[in-house]
């Protein structure tokens, strides 16, 4: 559907995209995670045919983004971060003006405006002004508009960013629903635990370049030394300090960190028979030992360890590649 | 729940849909409105009682009450509400969802015009009552200011196509042509109040002192009017325009109509006394949109190139002069230029001002030349290195102007901007003025310049062949 390769793109002497290639295959949802600044928004951009790359390509169902741009837009939907409204209107003015913009008339416009609706639940909001609405029904005014033209691939900006927990999970059950409807999504956020529950690939990107590309498990495995290591929350009755100088002494055990009711700590091994072992003796070393559980590592520890090895490496072993000479002029305005 | 969106005509573009639900709505057309509404009536009934002693005084009051409305109204207000069209949509991104709709920027262009024009009507009607009751106060010559008032319109329409485009300028640029425009509409308007209509007051009486000939006169101006809207909103469409988007052959197109019309209407009679100032006005035009084209660096696409230009061979190169940036641009406009140089001479007594239009072209041109030629970027500030040129231009013309006023033994303006001052500088070889040298220089300029455009036209026949292929 989505296909990448080696694209850049520069502002002045930023490169915001720096030879970044990927695809992606239709009906993927594909999250796309990286720190303020890597260059999310500008690839999503380029995407979406909003900006041009100064070398590369770029295809959308085989359609260059550049040569064909009004034909990849038919394809295309479009969710910036902030919904941008205009004065003077209400929530079905704002769509019937968009679902016109795209084309659809008559009985079709009605059809279409009637299912975005129900789909967003902007039923009840019809008649209200824009002014009126909040962060989370902004949001959903933003994914109805975008859906009117019933695009195949979905291009949304932090969409979840500044929403409230209970319109997280609505928006989430959103993405499953387009997902489950053969839609491709492609959505950009630095809330890795969210992307990694809706998500079937991630892409990671930092500095204008591509990390890592796959699921939640090969960024884990692909970032392990090659040793089994289990991570714990230990909470304990009373100081947890006592219980770090001891682990601290004890083979295959590293504290990670300590909390307000006990620690969390690694040890590198696995098997419920070894860590029931580990439990035994911490009690039966005096250790008011209350709690002991097993935690999956979590995504954002490992994408920081990712980022740290890429910078220790100098940039994932290759080197940074200057545009084509054939690059042209930037434009004025 | 049934959904009511159907209120509008489906033929209505999905912008002007908009710009009425929500403009009609809007707090400034609502004020402007009631406002004004409401100051005339109370004019209304001040001059109502005033006829009873004075009917003259009231037929005044009710003159001034009414025009300045009016002037207020289509000459500053409308304009001005034209000049957050489009810079308000841009700023808040909503332009990006626009365009990847299937709406092109000319079509939201349009539409804002169109909408704008329909409220500036409605606003029009809503004063005709207080036009009639001054013909209950003492007479007054309705089909005149029926005329006036259209052409009061029409010249308003034009304004708001014209300041649709500066909405797209930066903020800054906005502001000064906000401020340069307001202090001459706020210093002419008031003034020609007291002379009678102002200057659309005398253009009506003039037309009728044509007689039979002032039809076609009204009738090119109209066509030129029309092109001058139609070569603003092209110029925005442009400014807001993707870069797949080609605006650039629309609006060369709309300057070829205008130099037509130009050229038809010059034929009319040619010893009124104003025919000159309008010759000179008229050629503005071309002079405005050539300075925004021939500064334009603009990427070459593939996808500029027009669909019919990709049919046969030698389309591509057919469509050059169509394709955006100053070099495509001066494929066009130096051969308008060198068409107008010649009807100029093959005319006599005013068509002289056509001389002015190639003098115009070849001098925007020269610095750009240069840059190009030599490849100077100053510190990467091609703009920067652009302006200084044309500054440094302007102080030569001056002084050779000057120079030339000593030997020559009478002042020698620099006409409408400094640059022009120096060739027409260069043009006069003694105490008669000669066209020739003017003539020599600019052909020769032309041919140099043109030059340097087919060298950089490469790229864009290496796409056209890429793309036929």
């Amino acid at each position: 559907m989505v296909e990448l390769r080696e694209v850049h793109r520069r502002f002045g002497d930023v490169r915001a995209v720096d030879g970044i290639s990927f695809s992606l295959r239709p009906g993927t949802v594909c999250g796309f995670i990286g720190a303020n600044g890597a260059g999310k928004t500008t690839t999503l951009r380029l995407l979406a045919t909003l900006d041009q790359p100064d070398a590369g390509s770029i295809r959308v169902a085989g359609l260059d983004v550049v040569d064909r741009a009004r034909d990849v837009r038919r394809l295309l939907g479009w969710m910036p971060d902030n919904t941008p409204t205009y004065a003077n209107a209400t929530v079905i003015d704002y769509l019937d003006f968009f679902a016109r913009a795209h084309g659809l008339r008559g009985a079709e416009r009605t059809r279409r405006l009637g299912e975005t609706m129900e789909f967003t639940d902007l039923h009840p909001l019809a008649r209200r002004s824009l002014k009126g609405l909040s962060k989370g029904q902004l949001q959903r005014l933003g994914l109805a508009r975008m859906l009117l033209p019933d695009p195949q691939l979905l291009l949304l900006d932090e969409p979840a960013a500044g929403l409230d927990p209970k319109a997280r999970l609505e928006f989430k059950a959103a993405v499953r629903v387009l997902r489950d409807q053969g839609k491709t999504l492609f959505i950009s956020s630095h809330i890795l635990s969210e992307l990694e529950e809706m998500c079937d690939e991630l892409l990671f990107v930092d500095q204008g370049r591509i990390v890592h590309h796959g699921t939640s498990e090969t960024l884990r495995r692909g970032n392990s030394t090659g040793i089994a290591v289990t991570r714990l929350r230990i909470t304990v009755a009373g100081e947890s300090a006592p219980l770090a100088e001891w682990l601290a002494l004890q083979a295959g055990w590293r504290v990670v960190e300590s909390l307000a009711d006990g620690l969390r700590a690694e040890y590198s091994g696995t098997g419920r028979e070894a860590l029931a072992l580990e439990l035994r003796r911490m009690i039966a070393a005096g250790h008011p030992v209350c709690g002991f559980q097993v935690e999956e590592e979590r995504l954002e520890d490992v994408f920081v360890a990712v980022l740290h090895k890429v910078a220790t490496n100098g940039g994932n072993g290759r080197a940074a590649s200057a545009p084509p000479s054939s690059t042209p002029p930037p434009l004025p305005w | 729940m049934s959904l009511d969106v159907h209120e509008f005509p489906e033929r209505l573009g999905a912008i002007t849909v908009r710009e009425l639900r929500a403009g009609l709505l809007g707090r400034d057309m609502v004020w402007l409105l009631v406002g004004v509404q409401l100051v005339l009536a109370l004019a209304g009934i001040y001059a109502v009682q005033t006829s009873i002693t004075s009917s003259r005084d009231a037929l005044s009051i009710m003159e001034f009450a009414v025009w300045a409305g009016t002037s207020i109204g289509l000459a500053i207000l409308s304009p001005l509400r034209a000049l957050r069209a489009l810079h308000a949509d841009r700023d808040s991104r909503l332009l990006e969802l626009l365009q990847l709709s299937s709406l092109s920027a000319g079509r939201i262009v349009l539409g804002k015009w169109i909408s704008l024009a329909v409220q500036t009507a409605l606003f029009l009607v809503s004063l005709l009552p207080f036009f009639a009751l001054r013909y209950f106060l003492g007479g007054a010559d309705l089909i005149g200011d029926a005329q006036v008032l259209l052409i009061f319109f029409a010249v308003s329409l034009l304004l708001q196509a014209a300041f649709l485009l500066v909405s797209t300028f930066p903020i800054f640029l906005r502001g000064l042509a906000l401020a340069g425009v307001v202090l001459v509409l706020f210093g002419t308007i008031p003034m020609g109040l007291g002379m009678g209509h102002g200057p659309f007051g005398s253009m009506s009486r003039a037309f009728g002192g044509l007689g039979k000939d002032g039809v076609w006169v009204a009738v090119f101006l109209a066509a030129q009017l029309v092109c001058g809207i139609g070569i603003c909103l092209t110029l925005a469409a442009q400014m807001i325009a993707a870069p797949s988007e080609n605006y650039a052959g629309r609006t060369r197109l709309w300057v070829g109509a205008w130099a037509v019309c130009l050229v038809c209407l010059i034929q009319i009679p040619r010893d009124h006394p104003k025919w000159g100032d309008i010759a000179i006005v008229a050629l503005a035009g071309i002079g405005i949109a050539s300075l925004f084209e021939l500064s334009a660096e603009r990427q070459f696409l593939p996808a500029q190139l027009p669909r019919w230009a990709l049919r046969f061979r030698g389309g591509p190169v057919l469509a050059l002069p169509l394709l955006p940036g100053w070099h495509s641009a001066l494929l066009f406009y130096a051969p308008l230029a060198i068409a107008l140089l010649f009807v100029g001479y093959l005319g006599n007594g005013s068509l002289n001002a056509l001389l002015l239009a190639p003098q115009a072209m070849a001098l925007a041109l020269l610095p750009r030349a240069i840059l190009e030629a030599v490849r100077w970027h100053w510190f990467g500030k091609r703009q920067l290195a652009i302006f200084a040129l044309h500054a440094g231009f302007g102080v030569l013309a001056i002084g050779v102007g000057a120079a030339c006023s000593s030997v020559s033994g009478k002042p020698i303006w620099p006409q409408f901007f400094p640059p022009l001052g120096f060739w027409n500088g260069l043009a006069w070889v003694g105490p008669e003025w000669s066209p020739v040298s003017g003539l020599v220089w600019s052909v020769f300029l032309l041919a140099f310049v043109l030059i340097v455009a087919l060298c950089a036209l490469e790229p864009a026949l290496k796409a056209a062949r890429k793309l036929r292929s």
